[in-house]
């Protein structure tokens, strides 16, 4: 896993910049960013609010467009596809995971799970055996009838990660999942998340604040004043942050 | 790979296909359930909207289906007036000409024609019907057309006004008008035999009034009318000897009662003032039973004209009078004020407005709907949703609660109406309910609700269809 040099490319930017007016005042939330991610790498964003993070997770993400530059999904230029095939996109090749698991309130566990199938098309029965078969994969098989208002946080993270695996999506893209729930459950989440990478070769890509990412991801990648200001793998970051690992535990 | 030169794309991206209606229907009832507090506000802003029409619609309707049960009930009421008229007067040639048109034979379409063109003719102002045959009135007209310079002056006239159409085609009117001189033959011989009839009733009536012979309508002076050559059949002899026979006890009541003595007796009996018994106090006084009795014991004391009367017959005049009075009554109060509500030209307007309350109503909950339902709306876009499905979601909820709200409001408001209506006309109302033409109004006025909800919701839903999916992103 360590020479990512043998990989495919799964999304790649060139000089990717984003510029925001917002009452006249220009932001420049992103400056330049030119990164590669490979298929089946698990990679974890880093750096502090306002640094740009959340608007690169937009951008590779097909959710909004870059002011100049270019984003390639699976070699595809996210800029020339119409809305319709960035719904395509959204829907099959991007799984999303919010820092407030935004579950749909009014549907059950499995009805969660299975909408993305029914937007892609797939057959009801189809959707509910996969549905019940990622429900059960998280941990949640006896759960699927349940509402978000009926489940812990935790939970409700481990059905948005089984609806974000539902159309078999090459790429996850998870904004602080773990921001929200205690030290425990994230850790199972973080888990579930690793699993996911091991056996399925989902390429992850975690925005996160939270140290324990360190321990599981293959390599750190931090954004700072809309540029990255590093990017490197975890052997070589875990020396460093191994020296004041007395002070994390 | 070179960085910044763009590679020609090769894998597959389809189009996102389209999620079934039903699909999205169940989704969207899904939402409206578990919604339920905030649908009902919507649904509340629909039912008041369509309620207020509806009211309004259903008291026009009852108005005036009670005013056509009020105008023929007081046709019958009067049924014995009209023979006394038809009796006295021998028809001018109009109505001769209504008869005719009414009656079988061979001038029945001849005659019907001329009714339609003299009602045409009667409308135009008197300029026009100078320019058209110098000004003549009623079947004169038709006399002034009858020569052939005449006509084309009347042709010329009809070309030059453009507002003006003729109920019929011009040479069919050429037609009738050269087959007026035969027509008005048969007019006139209607008009000629019933002066003759009119005159025999009179020998036989010698010097009795016509009303007091009608009381024997159904007897030898029904006879005497139909050897006259008046078409009167014995059902309806009978009624009108009845109706004539309650006119003079009717009238012989009320003459009863102007007599002083029976003044200061009903006005001892009722603790009034002599000068306030009126036809009316009298009537009711009669009403019940035990009135009745004690003023036949009055009249028989007094040798009053209307003691040799049973005490039931003064209570069923008295009824007849009374239902005579509320349907007078109702007739007033029914007489329509115009506009298309019938309620008036200002009330049309009330309703316009609170159809266009409604619209913006349902608009601001449905905006405030989306409001709440960013991040729902985001998130569903970031799961593949196309701006369709969001915006036939949101069209959709505004319809259920449309549908609901518009049935909710539409029985509210007949209720309302119906009820509104029991206190001036009180039985009148169910006697002469229009169930057809209601349920109609309420099957209407709910499809009206649903397309205020669904045209209310155009603005909030595209304004959903079109917001960015990284929304989903944004924490509260």
């Amino acid at each position: 896993m360590t020479n990512t040099q043998d990989r495919r490319v799964i999304i790649r930017t060139v000089n990717l910049k984003k510029h925001y007016v917002i009452k006249s005042v220009l932001t420049e939330a992103l400056r330049g960013v030119d990164v590669e991610i490979y298929t089946s790498e698990f990679i974890s964003v880093m750096g502090p609010s306002g640094s740009g993070k959340s608007t690169f997770f937009n951008m590779i993400g097909g959710l909004d467009s870059p002011t100049s530059g270019r984003v390639f999904i699976d070699e595809v230029d996210v800029a020339q596809l119409t809305a319709i095939e960035l719904a395509f996109l959204r829907c099959r090749k991007i799984g999303y995971i919010f820092q407030e698991y935004n579950l749909i309130q009014y549907m059950t566990a499995l009805e969660n799970v299975t909408t993305p199938m029914a937007f892609g098309g797939v057959a009801p029965d189809e959707a509910r055996r996969r549905g019940m078969e990622l429900l059960g994969l998280v941990g949640l098989g006896d759960r699927w009838f349940h509402r978000p208002i009926e489940m812990s946080g935790g939970q409700q993270q481990r059905v948005a990660i089984a609806r974000s695996m539902a159309n078999r999506p090459s790429v996850l893209l998870c904004d602080e999942p773990t921001a929200n729930l205690d030290l425990h459950t994230g850790r199972e989440i973080l888990e579930i998340l690793r699993r996911l990478n091991d056996e399925r070769g989902v390429t992850i890509i975690c925005a996160t604040h939270d140290h324990r990412m360190m321990d599981i991801c293959d390599r750190l990648m931090w954004i700072r004043d809309g540029r990255i200001e590093r990017i490197a793998r975890r052997d070589e970051v875990h020396v460093e942050v191994g020296s004041i690992a007395g002070e994390r535990e | 790979m070179v960085p910044g030169v763009p590679v020609v794309k090769t894998i597959e991206i389809r189009e996102q296909p389209v999620l079934s209606f039903r699909r999205t229907v169940q989704i969207t009832a899904n939402g409206v359930r578990y919604r339920l507090f905030r649908s009902l506000v919507t649904v509340g802003v629909v039912a008041v909207a369509v309620a207020f029409l509806m009211n309004i619609l259903s008291e026009s309707l009852i108005r005036r289906a009670i005013a056509a049960r009020a105008s023929s009930r007081i046709a019958e009421l009067r049924r014995a007036a009209a023979w006394v008229a038809r009796l006295t007067n021998p028809p001018t040639v109009e109505e001769a000409l209504q008869q005719l048109a009414a009656a079988d034979g061979e001038f029945r379409e001849a005659a019907k024609q001329a009714t339609a063109y003299l009602s045409f003719f009667t409308a135009l102002d008197y300029a026009r019907r100078r320019a058209l045959f110098h000004g003549a009135a009623g079947t004169g007209a038709f006399d002034a057309l009858q020569d052939e310079a005449a006509l084309s002056r009347f042709r010329d006239g009809l070309k030059v006004m453009r507002s003006v159409r003729l109920p019929s085609s011009l040479p069919s009117f050429e037609e009738f008008v050269r087959g007026w001189p035969k027509l008005k033959e048969a007019a006139e011989g209607v008009r000629r035999k019933q002066a003759e009839g009119i005159a025999r009733v009179s020998d036989a009536l010698r010097g009795k009034p016509l009303l007091d012979a009608l009381a024997d309508a159904d007897g030898a002076f029904g006879e005497a009318i139909r050897s006259a050559g008046f078409a009167l059949e014995p059902a309806e002899a009978q009624r009108v000897a009845q109706h004539a026979r309650r006119v003079l006890d009717t009238q012989l009541v009320e003459r009863s009662a102007t007599a002083p003595q029976m003044r200061q007796a009903v006005a001892g009996y009722l603790d009034l003032l002599p000068n306030d018994v009126s036809a009316r106090v009298v009537w009711r006084l009669l009403r019940s039973h035990k009135g009745a009795s004690w003023y036949l014991a009055r009249q028989g004391e007094s040798r009053g004209e209307a003691a040799g009367l049973p005490a039931d017959r003064l209570v069923e005049l008295a009824r007849v009078q009374d239902e005579a009075e509320s349907i007078a009554r109702a007739e007033r109060m029914t007489l329509a004020s115009g506009g298309f509500t019938g309620s008036g030209e200002r009330m049309d307007w009330l309703v316009v407005a609170s159809m266009l309350v409604c619209v913006v109503g349902i608009s601001n909950s449905m905006l405030m709907s989306v409001t709440e339902r960013f991040r729902e709306i985001a998130t569903l876009k970031c799961l593949g949703a196309l701006d369709g499905f969001i915006m036939l979601m949101f069209v959709l909820e505004a319809a259920f609660l449309g549908v609901v709200g518009g049935l909710v409001g539409a029985v509210l408001g007949t209720l309302l109406g119906f009820a509104r209506m029991l206190v001036p006309f009180g039985s009148l109302v169910t006697a002469s309910f229009p169930i057809a033409q209601v349920a109609l109004a309420i099957v209407a006025s709910s499809f009206l609700g649903v397309i205020l909800a669904a045209v209310a919701a155009v603005y909030p839903s595209l304004k959903a269809a079109r917001l960015a999916p990284m929304e989903a992103m944004r924490i509260q």
